[in-house]
């Protein structure tokens, strides 16, 4: 990991020609610098049109903007110039600043320093991180919402009244000689109510999910019935190999497709056969299990000479059944279709968004939640709906166990750091300058 | 040559334990103290256990301690609290004689050859170059020794209050060891003051027994110690209940601004989970009524405890709140009840073993440390024997665990978190409570005592025997197959919807089904109840055990993350100061170590890390 006692210097803005780009600098030194540029003085957040002098006399007109720590993005003292959005303009007006004594920042840096600097929560810094990756206004609007605190209070929020369910079984195991006012009952009651809270809030979390990093899903099915030949279809390119032989894919294939704003990472995989000799689709096959346990959505397909075919998923599942130019019968529980000329395409993509089961309003949703939030939600949760199970008072240290478990996964939400590598991964995701 | 390997100033319920310990481990050891008659004393509430507390009283028990035992000759009532909770909750309590109770430990201590006792006042420890030499007694005479454990801290610089008077000492009838007191003030250590309160003592013979509720102790009797049966228990006696009214609440509120609680003499800050009567009147004040635990005070004893009704308010108002109550309306006051504010030093000041960061060869244990009862003291006199007593054989120190014991939960908290009101024992400071529980305490800590010699051969054997006999009813049950009809009998409101049978064992696993009705059911002979207890209640627990079990495991990796010794943690970029303070004062020797510590941020922990790879980096560079 880098210093953090220098000053720091990056592009802000996406690079490439623009209107405007943004340059920011932050660390201990600025008032240095600014001296350099000739301004004896600035306020907090004043903003003053300067010309800095670049190479060969050429000079920029540009618009600095000086935020004063502790009360800034980095909690350092910060300026912030925008100039023209070329980019040798910017390489050159950065190269003015290394030049003054300035490092240039590397991945994630400015984010680092606010973090260290307590000015961003670990929430925010994620929020921070999709919002620069938002593709869609609807995203943005979500990121947005996050950032400015609306995720971290629900959290805190559920975090409050789980303490609150917890002092009521702590006292009544550590004070059992005392009175204790709240009845099992009452609790019981809570916790119930709770946990709806709770349900709903993973809903939302789900759905803001699926805005911001895309629904993961699963062709599954037996050997040779048309996974490929769907996948293509879905995609419209020719990204698996289509053959008449069973057992032809055995690699995993991702594409992502958008469908209604929702990016959808398909996967498709090895049909899943109990005879198989050959020990490449064996290995094709476990991979394709491997990946059910991990994903938002499976789609099943047979085709109309399926004979019979029983698994059961613990993820939503849409059922199909391909080939249905060849034959005139078919099951009624699945969606028809032939994917060789298109039949059934359209439904299934109608399928597939509602499987997700969004909010109505999908610029309603608030936040924005990662995979990371929503799998620790739901291991929470599992652990509640197990405590919400105990009908005993007798059990309370069992019901206790599985709160306390609850919180920790809210605390890891909060702040994930148990190692290292996870503190290196976030701030390296991010991009110079952020 | 020291004249001794061991001098442990102090006879309290921590000095005793740790002189014990030092004598099992074949240190020659001296215990000084200002008054022999106050070995083993317990000077407020003559009650052993409870909850939290008997966990760290058979831990010690298991680890060859005195505690136990001392409770059971002593104990003239016995109840099993939490009884109809899990296994991990039930904790034992017992009510003592104090006079058997002591004169039980002097026996015990005074038949440890290699333990010399001395009755004499400790003026100061010796030092020469921040290291601890021995002490010096008042008398002007020095004793040497390689290690010194000072237990002496009850209610340091003491001040009582009860209402507006206000006097110097600590317990009411016991002289402060001033010259000690302003020795251990000249070492600068950190410190803070602490405040806690007695209830007014009631003269037995003046209690209307007849409108009082019975409490008599549980039958059949439990026991403190592994080791001992309840035939040895002296004659019992019941406790009796009563409950404060409107009326005594009247009264309070009349006096309460003449508490000095409340007029703001007390800094120090009291307990919040045992708050005095008019601090529970004024902030519950929506409840008529508190209830009155009438405690003996020992069989010969004319004295009965209050347990409830602590307070420092003034005299009068104190007599006439006691009168007011059902069943004291003729009550004598023996003795008033008061508030105590006294002096700790920050326990974050100490390592793991309870040697003095500051002085090497100092080690401190009970009440000094900021923790309040006889039991958390015993647990640190224990402990600080210990590691005197290895460190003299150049043996590293034993750190019980958080995961393996309520000593190892006691020990980090103190080192770690510090305290800012008298630190009590309680099961939720626990986080793997399911897996410490009063009666496996044995199974946790026996083989390290043994391998430490810290146990006699008695214990040994008495402990391998119950280990066998687990195991024996284990085999028992697994060798019964029940089949679905059985299970569903055993279990009115179960369908249980298996296809094949299952083993007896098995079956305790469910919530419904008990051990009882299981041999029953078989037409088998039960086992005594400590094996049937510890069979049932690994299978009840079997799921949660594992869990627990997997995250230790996760947590030790940072647990193996060491910090380097020398680590200057003001050196840290980006750490606030606030953090820097933290750590340099705790001086956290591993990751997960620095983790506990309260109001570090995950960015001073990410920072941390970052700084120790760089300099593990910049070594095998140079390297
Ligand atoms: N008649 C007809 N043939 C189809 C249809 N869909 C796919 N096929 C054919 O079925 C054969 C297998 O198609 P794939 O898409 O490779 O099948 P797969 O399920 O991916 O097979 P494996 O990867 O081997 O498990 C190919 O010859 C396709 O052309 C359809 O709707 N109608
Ligand atoms: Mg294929």
């Amino acid at each position: 990991m880098r210093d953090t006692s220098d000053t720091i210097v990056a592009c802000s803005s996406p690079l490439g020609r623009g209107a405007i780009s943004l340059i920011r600098i932050s660390g201990p030194d600025l008032s240095f610098l600014c001296g350099e540029l000739g301004i004896k003085e600035i306020k907090n957040k004043e903003a003053r049109v300067k010309e800095i002098p670049l190479q060969d006399g050429f000079k920029e007109k540009c618009v600095l903007t000086f935020f004063k720590g502790p009360n800034s993005f980095t909690g350092e003292d910060v300026l912030e110039i925008s100039c023209h959005g070329n980019p040798l303009i910017v390489e050159l007006i950065i190269d003015f600043f290394v030049d003054s004594g300035c490092r240039r920042a590397g991945p994630g840096e400015f984010s680092l320093r606010g973090f260290v600097n307590e000015k961003l929560s670990y929430l925010e810094a994620e929020a921070i991180d999709d919002l620069i990756n938002s593709e869609n206004i609807l995203q943005l609007n979500a990121s947005a919402r996050s950032l400015s605190g609306k995720f971290e209070n629900k959290v805190d929020e559920l975090i409050n009244e789980l303490i609150k369910l917890r002092v009521y079984l702590e006292s009544n195991i550590d004070f059992s000689d005392e009175e204790i006012i709240e009845d099992f009952d009452t609790f019981k009651a809570n916790l119930n109510s709770f946990n709806n809270e709770l349900d709903d809030f993973i809903k939302d979390s789900n759905a803001s999910k699926y805005l911001i990093e895309g629904a993961k899903v699963i062709i599954t099915g037996p050997p040779n019935v048309g996974k490929s030949t769907l996948m293509n279809s879905l995609c419209d390119e020719n990204a698996s190999i289509v053959s008449e032989n069973s057992g032809t894919t055995r690699d995993i294939i991702q594409r992502s497709v958008k469908i209604d704003n929702i990016s959808f990472l398909l996967h498709d995989t090895a049909g899943i056969t109990a005879f198989s000799d050959d020990p490449v689709e064996k290995e094709g096959i476990l991979l394709a299990e491997g990946l059910l346990s991990d994903c938002d959505l499976v789609i099943e397909v047979l085709d109309v000479f399926t004979e019979s075919y029983v698994r059961s998923y613990d993820k939503p599942v849409i059922k199909v059944e391909n080939k249905s130019d060849l034959s005139d019968k078919f099951r009624k529980d699945r969606i028809k279709a032939s994917f060789l000329n298109g039949e059934g395409v359209e439904e299934l993509k109608k399928e597939m968004i509602k499987k997700l089961n969004l909010p109505d309003m999908l610029d309603q949703i608030t936040f924005s939640a990662r995979s990371r939030h929503t799998k620790l939600l739901k291991m929470a949760k599992i652990e509640l709906a197990l405590a919400a199970k105990v009908d005993s008072i007798d059990a309370l240290e069992l019901i206790a166990e599985n709160l306390r478990i609850a919180s920790d996964f809210f605390g890891e939400i909060k702040s994930p750091y148990t190692s290292d590598e996870l503190l290196g991964k976030i701030f390296s995701t991010f991009c110079i300058g952020k | 040559m020291d004249k001794f390997d061991v001098i442990i100033i102090g006879g309290g319920h921590a000095g005793v334990e740790a002189a014990f310990a030092c004598a099992r481990m074949n240190k020659k050891s001296c215990l000084i103290t200002n008054n022999l008659d106050d070995l083993g004393k317990m000077s407020c509430n003559p009650a052993i256990g409870g909850i939290g507390k008997s966990h760290l009283v058979k831990e010690i028990d298991a680890m060859g301690g005195l505690m136990g035992i001392a409770a059971d000759f002593g104990g003239i009532h016995f109840r099993v609290l939490n009884s109809s909770k899990g296994a991990a909750v039930r904790a034992t309590r017992s009510q003592s004689d104090r006079i058997l109770y002591s004169n039980k430990v002097k026996e015990i201590i005074n038949s440890e050859h290699l333990l010399t006792i001395i009755d004499s006042e400790v003026s100061e420890v010796l030092l020469s170059n921040s290291k601890s030499k021995g002490v010096k007694l008042s008398n002007g005479k020095s004793i040497h020794s390689k290690k010194v454990i000072l237990t002496a801290g009850t209610f340091l610089n003491g001040k009582l209050f009860t209402g507006e008077e206000e006097e110097e000492g600590g317990r009411i009838g016991d002289k402060p060891s001033k010259k000690l007191a302003d020795f251990l003030l000249s070492l600068e250590l950190n410190s803070g003051r602490l405040k806690t309160g007695t209830p007014p003592r009631i003269k037995a013979s003046t209690v209307n027994w007849s409108v009082t509720k019975e409490q008599p102790g549980d039958s059949p009797r439990p026991t403190m110690s592994f080791i001992t049966t309840n035939k040895i228990h002296p004659q019992q006696m019941s406790c009796h209940i009563t409950r404060t009214n409107l009326k005594t609440h009247e009264i309070i509120m009349e006096g309460i601004e003449k508490s000095p609680m409340f007029t703001g003499k007390i800094e120090g800050l009291g307990p919040r989970y045992c708050p005095s009567i008019e601090d529970k009147i004024h902030r519950f004040s929506d409840k008529n009524s508190h209830q009155i635990f009438i405690e003996p005070e020992g069989l010969t004893s004319k004295e009965i405890y209050p347990n409830g009704i602590s307070t420092s308010m003034p005299k009068e108002i104190q007599q006439r709140m006691v009168n007011s109550i059902k069943g004291f309306e003729h009550a004598e006051i023996t003795k008033y009840g008061y508030a105590v504010e006294y002096d700790f030093f920050d326990p974050r000041g100490l390592n793991h073993s309870l040697e003095t960061k500051k002085i090497e060869n100092l080690y401190f244990a009970g009440q000094i440390n900021g923790t309040t009862g006889y039991e958390e003291a015993a647990a640190q006199g224990l402990v600080a024997g210990i590691n005197a007593s290895l460190a003299i054989d150049d043996k590293a120190a034993w750190i019980p665990k958080r995961e393996e014991s309520y000593i190892g939960v006691l020990i980090d908290d103190l080192v770690t978190i510090g305290t800012k009101e008298p630190y009590r024992m309680f099961t939720s400071r626990a986080e793997y409570r399911l897996l410490l529980r009063e009666d496996n305490a044995d199974q946790r800590l026996s083989p390290i005592a043994r391998k430490l010699g810290l146990l006699n051969e008695e214990r040994w054997m008495s402990f391998s025997k119950k280990l066998e006999d687990i195991e024996k009813e284990r085999t028992r049950l697994q060798g019964f197959k029940l089949s679905l009809s059985q299970i569903n009998d055993l279990n009115k409101n179960a369908n249980a919807k298996r296809k094949s049978s299952i083993s007896a064992l098995e079956a305790l696993k469910r919530p419904e089904i008990t051990y009882e009705r299981l041999c029953q059911k078989l037409k088998i002979q039960p086992e005594r109840n400590e094996i049937a207890l510890d069979v049932t209640t690994n299978q009840k627990y079997f799921g949660y055990i594992q869990r627990q079990k997997k995250e230790i495991n996760k947590v030790k990796k940072n647990e193996n993350a060491l910090i380097p010794e020398k680590t200057d943690f003001n050196q840290i970029e980006g750490l606030s100061n606030e953090s820097k303070q933290k750590l340099s004062l705790v001086k956290p020797k591993t990751l997960a170590h620095a983790q506990r510590i309260p109001g570090l941020t995950p960015a001073a922990i990410s920072l941390l890390l970052v700084h120790i790879k760089k300099k593990s980096i910049q070594k095998n560079n140079v390297a």
